[in-house]
């Protein structure tokens, strides 16, 4: 019992189990306090000797207090409350042992995890008061749950705060043990996927109240810390790509430092930035890979002075420059003319893509570029899906219906739909696509020549007619902002260079866009159906692509910039690059998460397709893995029953640094796939607890309030010990507890007494 | 018939040198076209296994009228995508006309429009026998055509310092154009001397890059036609031997030399001992041997199919 009213006492009064337990009825009751000061001011008429008016109320005052108060404790006052009987049950309390409570950020810099060793185990420790009643098991957890015996077995490592996980397996370990309580101390900075109101809820259920204690600031002061970063997933040949990087940062505005990005130990990129209002705020890096193998970044803030979480200056993440195969995409074209040329121009030394050509040069002949084997293209253009879908892309140039058959057509339709591939027409269509599946699959609608306004015929070619002119392309919204015409990562550069380009030559009117298509450059004065006529667009069709280019002189980027300027040739990459790679792989390698801390366990999945791009659940796969050391295990991969042609494998990533992976797929006969896949994934020191690291009371307190417990901060904390008992559990009883012998109400009745009689002594009353 | 009777002595009367144009008569040439244009039916430049029907007089009157400069006419929708460019440079003093004068325009236009006649026939280039025109090196415009053709004619054989003397301005002209994508084809220039001096205007423009002589298995005489030596087409009238033709002289033996670019790409071919422009000049001149000819067309065509693939 506490000097005080326990918390407890005042949730029983305000829950109305509260009682007299010799009280008359409550109209006498009214009737006896409400006489108590009559009789009293009746006494007070006359005194002995003549005191004021003032004095006689006081005395009237304190003597009706008195009476009331022993009139009050005869009616002997009672809250119905719960016990348990001591040593019978038993209470879990939980530690949060992650790596989060390193944070010092405890009054006077204490880090979080010795303030909680400090409360538990110190003197007069929680642990203390709790063993008088329970039989106490205290348990620390981060990814895992372990018990714990005293402060030194804390250690502050994990790399995982999962409350849920702690919860529910505590539940199943003392599953069999009379509950009567669950304590939690954390700092509530849950970096878990499950729910702890779940299991709070569970154990409420069951009765067991869920009480929550908060360690730590709900913001922490000082710290600058990266908190994600993203860098492009493909990166352009031998250039470079961007890193954007969010920079969180408290109390240090106007503070200059430098963030780099290290290869090892060799600085590649470094930015300095100055700090503006607390906040995040996103930098952008370049840095051009110098390998071709998965790298290994680090990208590294200056620590600064008073900076409370060190942890998160530092961010590893994994840039896969591997050397692919290259993309494979098929040029057809109709004759020679300078497009031809300075695309293949473009892509030529760009190792990523192959591009192979068909150009008809003459009658009756042609020549290929770019073939693998002398029989590749020999019989013109693929007639069967099978040698079609060896590309991911197809371009048409300026060629006639003629030189394909309606079967080379729908091959070519179910190419972009079926196989995913893409398909781009830079070049004229005569009048005899309009009918054809061409037709259906391009982003723009195809309508005959004679159909259109005088003006816009004429096509591509140059001449004095309007669509002969030269025009500065006009760049759309979607344009501006697309991957496929970013000439600058930066809006403003890019909007400058692009204005530099000179004019093209020519437009080739077909009709407006299709309603699911997005236009990435239009003319800027010629119109048709008041809409500024498209020169560029693209559009889904089923798992493929299409892409329009209505003009056939890109060529002169080339031809009027300086030999040294190379916008051209990174425009056509782009755009070969964005038509090739969404193609569907016969392989594909996919991991449950962009990276790992060590100790999680990795899920891969291998999707395997079969020539006709349908799924294989025939192959037989299995999958290499060099752990960071170079200790490689090969396991076979089993096929997932749930998906076609998914075949899985599951393993604990156990050391931090890049792992490696090599698939290798054996098709069943027939469909001829042998081939070996490799790709890579990163274990990384966790940076997880130490972004928004600050204690996060809100979640904290709905735990104890789903729990049916308290939530109380790390100063407070002793105050559950008592409260504890009180709350209703399962395994409690239900007790009355009187109050009149609350020690306070007893000095206050003395204390009243005591003035009373003061006052009448010093006025001389008998 | 009447065409190809009345030809070769119109075009005998054209091998007479030609009149050293003044520079400013060439880039507003006052070209007066009758009132009523003579009706030609429209050809589609891709239609070339037809006898081009715009094979008569006109075109030779069109080229003298026009100097052969491709201007767009009136009512002309579509120009052809390919124009042939020769291109005009400073000479050394002493050719015809002083320094400006020389021999940039030596066979011009008929080389050219017999060839595009050709050219037009023969392959799916977009071109027409009106393409063809000339213009300074240090022109702008040159950077819009992407092909290039300039005769290295020096006069007389044996001789040094008589031909092109490119200066400073053409010399970067020409480097940059080669470096964007351009291809540049050189041609008719004869015997050790001229060699030498064509090595010396060739260091101006690449002074770090090598001179490779191309072998028979270069890709460039297999790609359309199949080439199995180079022809040595002969030149006639000023070059040597003042109006006869020798076939197969050995103390001229023909090769085509190279400039190769970072990725061995050709970026200029120079026929050294050999005159593609007399042999398409003199198509239709009877004493000339056809076989010369064809070579010269079968060549030049690889050429140009070459710039267009590469």
């Amino acid at each position: 019992m506490s000097f005080f009213w326990d918390a407890y006492v005042w949730d029983a009064i305000r829950d109305g189990r509260f009682d007299f337990a010799y009280g008359p009825h409550p109209f006498i009751a009214v009737v006896l306090f409400l006489l108590i000061p009559l009789v009293v001011w009746f006494v007070y008429r006359r005194t002995t000797r003549p005191v004021t008016r003032r004095w006689k109320n006081l005395l009237i005052g304190l003597r009706s207090a008195v009476l009331m108060l022993l009139l009050l404790l005869l009616m002997r006052p009672v809250i119905t409350t719960f016990e348990v009987n001591p040593q019978e049950t038993y209470l879990a309390v939980l530690v949060d042992d992650s790596a989060s409570m390193q944070i010092g950020d405890v009054a006077g810099f204490e880090s979080r995890q010795q303030a909680v060793a400090d409360a538990l185990y110190g003197e007069g420790g929680i642990i203390e008061g709790l063993a008088d009643r329970y039989q106490v098991r205290t348990f620390a957890f981060n990814q895992t749950v372990r018990r714990v015996s005293g402060a030194e077995d804390l250690t502050a490592q994990g790399n995982a705060s999962g409350l849920e996980q702690a919860m529910r397996q505590v539940a199943e370990q003392l599953g069999g043990l009379p509950l009567s309580a669950v304590v939690m101390i954390s700092d509530g900075a849950d970096n878990a996927d499950t729910d702890p109101l779940l299991s709070a809820r569970d154990f409420a259920v069951r009765q067991i109240p869920v009480f929550t204690v908060g360690v730590g600031e709900e913001l922490i002061p000082r710290d600058v810390g990266i908190s994600s970063v993203s860098a492009s997933k493909t990166l352009l040949e031998n250039s470079v790509f961007d890193v954007q990087v969010d920079l969180n940062h408290q109390g240090y505005s106007g503070q200059a430092l430098t963030l780099r990005v290290m290869d090892g130990e060799t600085e590649v990129s470094a930015q300095q930035i100055t700090l503006a209002s607390d906040g995040t705020r996103r930098v952008e890096l370049e840095v051009s890979p110098e390998r071709k193998e998965p790298i290994l970044y680090e990208l590294r803030v200056d620590e600064l002075d008073g900076e409370i979480v060190l942890q998160n200056n530092r961010y590893q993440f994994l840039v896969d420059n591997s050397e692919r195969p290259p993309l494979n995409v098929l040029y057809v074209d109709g004759h020679p003319r300078n497009e031809f040329k300075f695309i293949r121009r473009a892509v030529e030394s760009d190792s990523s893509l192959r591009l192979a050509s068909y150009l008809r040069t003459g009658p009756g002949r042609f020549y290929r570029q770019g073939i693998l084997s002398p029989l590749e293209l020999s019989a013109g253009f693929p007639t069967t899906a099978e040698d079609l879908y060896q590309y991911e892309a197809v371009i048409l140039g300026d060629i006639g219906r003629d030189f394909f058959t309606d079967e080379q057509l729908l091959t070519l339709q179910e190419f972009v739909s079926e196989r995913g591939g893409g398909l781009l027409v830079a070049g004229m269509l005569d009048d005899a696509f309009v009918d054809s599946v061409v037709a259906d699959i391009l982003p723009l609608t195809l309508s005959r020549s004679d159909l259109l306004p005088s003006n816009l015929q004429g096509g591509i070619r140059r001449g004095s007619h309007a669509t002969g002119e030269l025009f500065a392309p006009r760049l759309t919204a979607a344009g501006e902002f697309s991957e496929l015409l970013r000439l600058d990562s930066d809006d403003a550069v890019n909007r400058r260079l692009w204005a530099e380009l000179p004019t093209l030559q020519g437009i080739y009117a077909t009709g407006r866009a299709k309603p699911g298509a997005t236009v990435l450059l239009e003319h800027p004065s010629l119109q048709y159906q008041n809409q500024a006529l498209p020169l560029l667009a693209t559009q889904r069709y089923g798992s493929g692509r299409s892409m329009s280019m209505n003009t056939a002189s890109t060529w002169r980027w080339q031809m009027l910039m300086s030999a040294e300027d190379e916008s051209h040739e990174r425009l056509w990459r782009q755009m070969l690059r964005w038509l090739a790679q969404g193609a569907l792989e016969r392989v594909s390698i996919n991991f449950d998460k962009p990276f790992y801390n060590a100790g999680d366990t990795v899920n891969v999945s291998v999707k395997v397709l079969d020539a006709s791009f349908e799924p294989d659940n025939n192959a037989s796969l299995w999958i290499q893995r060099t752990d960071p050391l170079g200790n490689a295990v090969d396991i076979a991969m089993e096929w997932d029953i749930n998906q076609d042609g998914t075949y899985v494998s599951r393993f604990e990533a156990s050391d931090e640094g890049v792992y490696r992976v090599l698939v290798d797929v054996a098709s069943a006969a027939g469909t001829g796939l042998e081939t070996a896949k490799p790709a890579a994934f990163v274990v990384t020191p966790s940076l997880r607890e130490f972004n928004n690291a600050g204690r996060d009371t809100g979640m904290l307190s709905r735990i104890a309030e789903s729990g049916g417990g308290q939530y109380y901060d790390l100063s407070a904390a002793r105050q559950l010990i008592n409260d504890i008992d009180h709350v209703p559990g399962a395994y409690s009883r239900e007790v009355q507890e009187d109050l009149w012998d609350r020690p306070w109400l007893l000095i206050l009745l003395i204390a009243l007494m005591c003035m009373d009689w003061m006052a009448r002594r010093y006025r001389g009353l008998s | 018939m009447l065409a190809m009777t009345l030809l070769p002595a119109v075009v005998f009367a054209q091998v007479e040198p030609l009149q050293p144009p003044s520079p400013r008569e060439i880039r507003a040439p006052d070209v007066s076209l009758p009132p009523v244009p003579v009706p030609v039916p429209q050809t589609r430049p891709r239609d070339g296994m037809a006898f081009p029907q715009d094979f008569d007089i006109r075109s030779l009157r069109d080229g003298l009228a026009m100097q052969g400069q491709d201007r767009a006419q009136p009512g002309q929708v579509n120009r052809p995508e390919f124009t042939w460019v020769r291109g005009r440079y400073e000479n050394y003093p002493g050719g015809r006309g002083g320094r400006r004068g020389g021999w940039w325009d030596t066979d011009f236009p008929d080389a050219e429009q017999n060839f595009m006649r050709g050219v037009q026939r023969y392959t799916f280039i977009d071109t027409d026998t009106t393409s063809p025109r000339w213009m300074d090196l240090t022109d702008p415009e040159l950077f819009e055509h992407t092909f290039l053709y300039m005769t290295m004619k020096r006069v007389p054989i044996g001789s040094m310092r008589t031909g092109p003397d490119f200066n400073p301005l053409e010399v970067e002209a020409l480097r940059e154009f080669m470096h964007r994508g351009g291809f540049v084809m050189l041609d008719d220039f004869w015997g050790e001397a001229h060699f030498q001096d064509f090595l010396i205007e060739l260091t101006k423009i690449f002074p770090d890059r090598q001179l490779v002589k191309l072998d028979m298995n270069h890709e460039v005489f297999r790609m359309f036609y199949d080439i199995e030596e180079v022809p040595q087409v002969p030149g006639r009238a000023v070059t040597w031997d003042y109006g006869n033709v020798t076939l197969n002289d050995p103390r001229y033996p023909p090769s085509v030399h190279a400039i190769l670019d970072d990725l061995g790409r050709v970026m200029l071919v120079a026929n050294f001992n050999s005159d593609m422009g007399d042999g398409w000049e003199h198509t239709f001149l009877e004493m000339y041997p056809t076989e010369m000819t064809n070579q010269a067309y079968r060549l030049g065509i690889n050429y140009l199919i070459y710039a267009y693939t590469h």
